[in-house]
């Protein structure tokens, strides 16, 4: 009785902690990537341009000198040029000389409007006035599903990057439809884009984008205007994308402390007990050789393969395989954070966690455009709701593979597991029930889910992405110390997985269960990540499929019995139990005698 | 030790001579049954040597030194070998212990409780007396009290098993029992189990149950390859045979079995009523319930005891490859998929006997109950009621540890196969009309 009462004391704290805090996560960092006025610089500052950078102007911060650089002329001067930045509420302010600090609310989009010149760009002979801008999109959180205009009254034509690949182009704060846009690349090639009738230039890979591009535009034969647009680059083992791995290091090194303590604290815990004081005289903790069952299953193997193909797809997939292009318009629920703009398909939990801008997508400008891309984000994800469920969460969920791996981490160590009885995992609903709560209404209330979240940290730091992180940082540590002792730990909790598993009725995938051939044996309890009790007791239906279930085949595979268990596509059963398969690990060697079988020490 | 005054020399004697009478005349009728396959000659040899040579268990012997006793099926055979000790089944059906037991043990309980009793007192059988330690699960109201009334005569180690085994909090009152249970075993043996160790149990049992999974593919073949009670008589065997020779004489059996397959050697009609056997423990030598089956023209399709197959079944599934994972993994193995009565709620042994009804097409069920014990005829009741339905015929027979009751029993026995027959004959013949 003691301890229940001490488990739903706990309970409640960390559930009242957690609706607590999340209005205080920016007070918890635990991360900063600097941004400091002193690091940002342009032509005409004393002797700091980098010798390598040919341009004039260029805009750097923090402690790396990440660069940024315009296929400018020289001989522009500071005093020449008005520095507009942008805070995060979306106000713009001018930023005086170098001495003027960036504001703390930074978002670390930049435009320097340029001294205007005469030049004759068409060569008809007559000079044109052309006005200079150079526009920056940098720094930690670069990501912003909104685009980020300016909207300055000073600068009348302005390109703003918007959902990962298009350009959107703005001429005195209206959107430019149906206009010729010259755009130059990098490497100096020239082509002709005609916006569409949302203001769009469509058909820039992000690679052109990144490698930073120059557009002009010409309303009438006297003016051009030309932006010349950087979105800040992140190539693979440069000395940034390592410093992206900070935070990840730090919050593994978190949880490798947290760990050991874990460890330690059951050690002094397991002495006292009279059960288990045999077992911590020697045992507890770090101990040789573990069991190894010799059955081969295709199944699971499959599982592993896809697990690490998503995450390498929602890490790198973005940059790698497809020139930089993502298929923004297809939203797969997978935990994998869409601040890491590489991934190859939109995620829904950006859009989930944040519902009053899911139908702002693009501001208030395209009400039409919004529509239909909310729309496809509701309709792709419910599709994958309804047809996939969560059996995304088993194959796909890069989140999924962190926790999978840190249980097999755990298993090399031959530490003990911390086994989630059912009493554990009744107390840990409420925490589930307040996560969904957050995912879903925090937005309303004026938060940012993103502070919280604890995968914020994880494929965006692997794809070289910076990112802050706050509270959620500190929630990544608990995340892996729990998953480390306890397997799936976050998928108990995890808020979209929840909601995934809603329609588990029309997904495609079905778990069954043949009630007859079932011995309740509860292996397949025991095996289960998610402790589905309904799996061992149920004894009259078919479709044992929870909520919660993951499809992870683990069930099946440590099922002895023939066909209890079996997944199904479609109807058509693709991995069944079997005992034959169960207990291949000890079939006797053909002369009949017994061997020793395979054990590790 | 006071339990030991009562008995004398020449009681010793005179029970020797009548015990291995029984035992000697049960095991020639097992063995003249038709279709006595070869490879069952070891099985048979082992149940002779412990019961009519009075051999020593050790004998010939090299890896296991000790014994250690056990009396229900919940007792994690992986965690005996695992500390280098064999286990032996000490649940007996010997008729002259039983008479031997009946003076200590109230007229009302269980015949099976008091022959173990009698051998407790009597001390001559050298299976029983060579065990150092008895772990004694506490299960059915019989068993616990035997467990007090042993500890004169013997070394016994009570374990706890819990009635419910629906909730998490249960399975870990026994984890916490065999937790327990290991360092007595460390002491006894005086090696230490280990991951690694507990580990080659897992390996010894497990090749001992994956024989056994494919000699029940051949068990289910209809018309029959071997008859009901070879089957008993391998599987009490296994009771007294340390699990490395049972996999190596099972899996000569399985060949034997193979090559009868192909040869279409059967050993019975294709028409006999094949029956399967439930309740009470059938343990050697009193298997007269089976021997009158098949002596009476049915086969013994499938059995359903704790001294049968259930023993042996179900496999052990690790989990966590770790010491507390395989610890967990027997805490689970042990309890949950086990059907005995002495559990609160049942309700699986009902669905695993349906299961294997249909998969061994039973076609009766003959439902033993020993005299005294409650716990399988409460459950008798319900068992007639769902068999009713599924239209397959049942028969609740009362039996004790003597020759009294068998030929009350033959007559019930093969009025209920004759039955079975009609019903056969009229469906057939309901068929073709």
């Amino acid at each position: 009785m003691k301890v229940r009462k001490t488990g739903v004391v706990i309970v409640c704290a960390v559930c009242t902690f957690l609706m607590v805090s999340a209005f205080f996560a920016k007070s918890f960092v635990l991360y900063d990537f600097h941004m400091e006025a002193s690091d940002y610089e342009y032509s005409g500052a004393k002797g700091a341009k980098p010798p390598s950078v040919e341009t004039n102007v260029w805009f750097s911060y923090g402690q790396s000198g990440r660069l940024l650089q315009y296929g400018l002329d020289s001989g522009i001067r500071a005093e020449d040029m008005t520095v507009y930045a942008l805070s995060q509420t979306g106000e713009s302010y001018t930023v005086q000389g170098n001495e003027d600090p960036i504001r703390r609310d930074s978002l670390g989009y930049f435009i320097a409007a340029l001294p205007v010149t005469e030049q004759d760009m068409d060569g008809d002979g007559a000079p044109e006035t052309v006005y200079d801008y150079a526009r920056a999109d940098l720094g930690p959180n670069a990501f912003n599903p909104a685009p980020q205009k300016f909207g300055e009254p000073d600068i009348p034509f302005e390109l703003v990057f918007a959902e990962r690949k298009y350009i959107m182009v703005y001429y005195e704060n209206e959107i430019l439809t149906d206009a010729e846009i010259l755009v130059t690349s990098h490497s100096g090639d020239k082509e002709v884009y005609r916006t569409d009738e949302h203001g769009w230039i469509r058909g820039l890979a992000n690679r052109e984008i990144r490698e930073g591009f120059t557009a002009s535009y010409s309303p009438d034969s006297d003016t051009v205007y030309r932006m010349h647009y950087a979105l800040e680059d992140y190539p693979y083992f440069t000395e940034h994308f390592f410093a992206a791995h900070i935070p990840l290091l730090i919050i593994f090194l978190l949880a490798g402390i947290g760990m050991i303590a874990v460890c330690l604290i059951r050690n002094q815990l397991a002495k006292k007990d009279p059960a288990y004081a045999v077992y911590s005289r020697e045992r507890v903790g770090i101990y040789s050789g573990t069991w190894k069952q010799k059955t081969n299953s295709k199944f699971l193997f499959i599982r592993w393969l896809c697990l690490f193909t998503g995450m390498f797809l929602w890490t790198y997939g973005g940059k790698l395989i497809h020139q930089g292009q993502v298929l923004n318009e297809i939203s797969i629920p997978v935990f994998s954070c869409p601040f890491n703009l590489d991934q190859v398909a939109e995620v829904p939990c950006y859009y989930l966690a944040h519902l009053p801008s899911l139908f702002h997508r693009f501001g208030d400008d395209f009400p039409v455009r919004n529509m239909v891309y909310g729309v496809m984000f509701l309709a792709t994800t419910l599709f994958c709701f309804i047809f996939l469920g969560r059996i995304l969460c088993g194959f796909l969920c890069p989140a999924g593979l962190i926790q999978d791996l840190m249980d097999k981490l755990r298993q090399l160590l031959h530490i003990r597991p911390i086994v989630v009885t059912d009493k554990l995992n009744r107390l840990l609903q409420p925490v589930k029930w307040v996560w969904i709560i957050l995912f879903l209404g925090f937005a309303f209330t004026g938060g940012d889910f993103c502070d919280i979240c604890p995968l914020k940290g994880f494929t965006t730091a692997q794809g070289g992405y910076w990112t802050n992180l706050y509270l959620g940082g500190f929630f990544a540590v608990v995340m892996l110390i729990g998953s480390f002792f306890i397997k799936r730990f976050w998928c108990i909790i995890c808020p979209m997985g929840y909601l995934m598993g809603l329609f588990k009725r029309f997904n495609l995938f079905q778990l069954k269960k043949d009630c007859t051939a079932c011995t309740e044996c509860g292996a397949c309890y025991h095996a289960c990540p998610m402790r589905i009790k309904s799996i061992y007791t149920e004894r009259e239906e078919e479709h044992v499929q929870t909520v919660d279930c993951l499809m992870c085949g683990e069930c099946i595979h440590k099922c002895p019995e023939d066909h209890a268990l079996s997944m199904t596509l479609c109807g058509k059963t693709v991995f069944q139990s079997s005992r034959q398969t169960f207990l291949s690990g000890y079939a006797a060697t053909e002369n009949g005698t017994a061997e020793i079988g395979e054990r590790e020490d | 030790m006071a339990g030991r005054i009562h008995t004398n020399e020449r009681q010793r004697e005179l029970f020797i001579k009548k015990s291995t009478r029984v035992a000697r005349s049960y095991l020639n009728r097992a063995k003249a049954l038709p279709g006595l396959p070869d490879a069952t000659n070891p099985f048979f040899d082992a149940l002779e040597d412990v019961y009519i040579e009075l051999k020593d268990l050790s004998e010939g012997e090299s890896k296991y030194k000790k014994s250690i006793g056990t009396l229900c099926v919940m007792v994690p055979s992986e965690l005996i070998y695992a500390a280098k000790a064999r286990p032996v089944r000490l649940c007996s059906g010997s008729y002259t212990a039983y008479s031997i037991g009946d003076d200590y043990i109230p007229r009302d309980a269980c015949p099976l409780v008091k022959a173990v009793m009698g051998f407790g007192q009597i001390q001559a059988l050298p299976a029983f007396d060579q065990c150092s330690l008895i772990v004694a699960p506490v299960t059915c109201d019989c068993k616990k009290k035997l467990a007090g009334a042993l500890e004169t005569v013997k070394n016994i180690v009570p374990v706890h098993v819990p009635p419910l085994k629906r909730e998490d909090a249960d399975i870990e009152i026994f984890l916490r029992e065999l937790y327990r249970l290991v360092p007595i075993l460390e002491e006894e043996t005086g090696e230490k189990i280990t991951a690694r160790s507990l580990a080659e149990g897992i390996c010894i049992v497990g090749k001992a149950q994956y024989e056994m999974s494919r000699f029940l593919k051949y068990r289910k073949h209809d018309p029959a390859l071997v008859q009901g009670t070879h089957v008993m008589a391998v599987m009490n065997a296994y009771s007294y045979m340390p699990a490395e020779r049972w996999t190596t004489c099972m899996h000569r059996l399985n060949l034997e079995m193979e090559s009868r397959l192909q040869k279409q050697q059967f050993v019975g009609k294709a028409k006999q009523p094949r029956i399967l056997v439930t309740g009470s423990p059938i343990a050697f030598p009193n298997i007269k319930i089976p021997l009158l089956i098949e002596e009476m023209g049915g086969i013994l399709a499938a059995d359903e005891t704790c001294m049968g197959e259930r023993g042996l079944y179900d496999p052990v599934s690790v989990i966590d490859p770790g010491f507390d994972g395989m610890m967990r993994a027997f805490a689970s193995r042990y309890t949950k998929p086990c059907t005995c009565p002495v559990f609160v709620d049942n309700s699986q042994r009902i669905y695993r006997i349906k299961q294997m009804v249909r998969e061994h097409k039973v076609q009766g069920i003959v439902y033993h109950v020993l005299r005294g014990c409650l716990v399988y005829d409460y459950e008798y009741q319900i068992m007639e009621e769902e068999f009713g339905k599924m239209d397959i015929p049942i028969i609740r027979v009362e039996s004790d540890y003597n020759e009294e009751d068998v030929e009350q029993l033959r007559i019930r026995i093969e009025a209920f196969i004759e039955l079975i027959k009609l019903k056969e004959y009229a469906k057939h013949k309901k068929g073709r009309r």
